[in-house]
């Protein structure tokens, strides 16, 4: 016998749970934050329809399958092509998007927890980030910038990358 | 197999758009399939936004400074320094009196005055140290700072000073 379609409530705490993971991860592959929202809607728009077929263990990686594959599609729609430099919050358009993490005190604790964590770096690798995401240089120009091989930039960006996921998951 | 950290790198490299033609084709293959390379993806951009958030840089840029913890070293450097400026005018005034006594008898002399001379340069010696101890405890980051160390080094410079000691409650306060 075929499961029910989902109920609206089932909807929405799915919605709570995983919106905002899901829109950081369109986000990601588009790198326009139009398109991204434009995906996180589709995409629920498929859990309403089809949610009930996936599995409740992996609702989390049928829910982020269905938000790429709906990227790669508007993406091909839009004919854009990958800007080589992340926007994210520097543009209002992304800002409205992706409020910033102080406008997510109550939506987004992840962003929040995310913020705690950078303050526990060690001062090369935040300054690796920084260089990185809010002075967009490349790992090239960061190395330059620094004085230091480029794998040791990169090396900075795993470290502090590697910190970061632990303290988050801690 | 790819390690967890060298993906997380990739992602990062992905999201920047600073992967090859070849290797974005070959790294969105795997999206496609694979659930902790579309995490990855998601963390990048979780840790992008907030880096380059305007309102949490200037919180990095202190260098993790805690404001309390900032304000407590600030407070016991200010602490040790009222100290030692008790410490300094009980010894001058201490060491004014015993010239006073001296004076009044048939020790006074010229020994005795570079005695005098010379307490009085140690003493200033001491408060020009307590005061440079003041500002290398005032600019010291709070990451660098151990709770033992400060003890110590008020202890250390209270020692110095030989008169009045803060009491433990005080230190311990100050430094937790």
């Amino acid at each position: 016998m075929p499961k029910p379609k989902l109920l609206p409530h089932q909807i929405e705490a799915l919605y709570e749970s995983h919106a905002s993971a899901v829109r950081r991860f369109v986000l990601g592959v588009l790198k326009d934050a139009e398109l991204a929202e434009e995906a996180l809607q589709q995409t629920f728009i498929q859990v309403m329809e089809q949610g009930h077929t996936a599995r409740d263990e992996s609702m989390r990686g049928w829910i982020f399958k269905v938000a790429f594959n709906q990227a790669i599609a508007l993406r091909r729609r839009a004919q854009t092509r990958d800007s080589a430099v992340l926007q994210l919050a520097l543009d209002p358009r992304v800002s409205h998007a992706m409020p910033s993490a102080s406008d997510q005190v109550i939506r987004d604790e992840d962003l929040l927890r995310a913020q705690a964590a950078l303050t526990e770096l060690p001062e090369a690798q935040r300054e690796v980030l920084n260089l990185r995401f809010r002075e967009s240089l490349t790992f090239a120009q960061i190395s330059e910038r620094l004085g230091v091989p480029m794998g040791t930039a990169l090396t900075r960006m795993r470290l502090a990358l590697s910190k970061l996921r632990g303290i988050l998951q801690s | 197999m790819i390690g967890h950290d060298d993906l997380d790198l990739l992602a990062v490299r992905y999201v920047t758009g600073e992967l090859a033609a070849a290797e974005t084709t070959a790294f969105e293959a795997r999206l496609a399939d694979d659930q902790a390379a579309r995490d990855a993806v998601e963390f990048a951009v979780r840790i992008a936004v907030v880096s380059a958030d305007d309102a949490v840089a200037p919180e990095m840029s202190a260098a993790a400074v805690s404001p309390v913890r900032s304000w407590r070293l600030l407070a016991a450097a200010a602490i040790l320094l009222v100290f030692a400026t008790i410490a300094y005018a009980v010894s001058g005034w201490s060491t004014s009196a015993t010239g006073a006594v001296e004076g009044g008898s048939t020790v006074a002399g010229t020994d005795g005055n570079a005695g005098q001379a010379a307490a009085e340069e140690s003493e200033d010696q001491v408060l020009i140290a307590s005061w440079m101890a003041f500002g290398e405890l005032a600019d010291q980051e709070a990451d660098d700072v151990d709770q033992g160390e400060v003890l110590e080094e008020f202890s250390e410079l209270v020692g110095v000073l030989d008169v009045l000691e803060p009491p433990d409650w005080m230190m311990q306060g100050l430094v937790k």
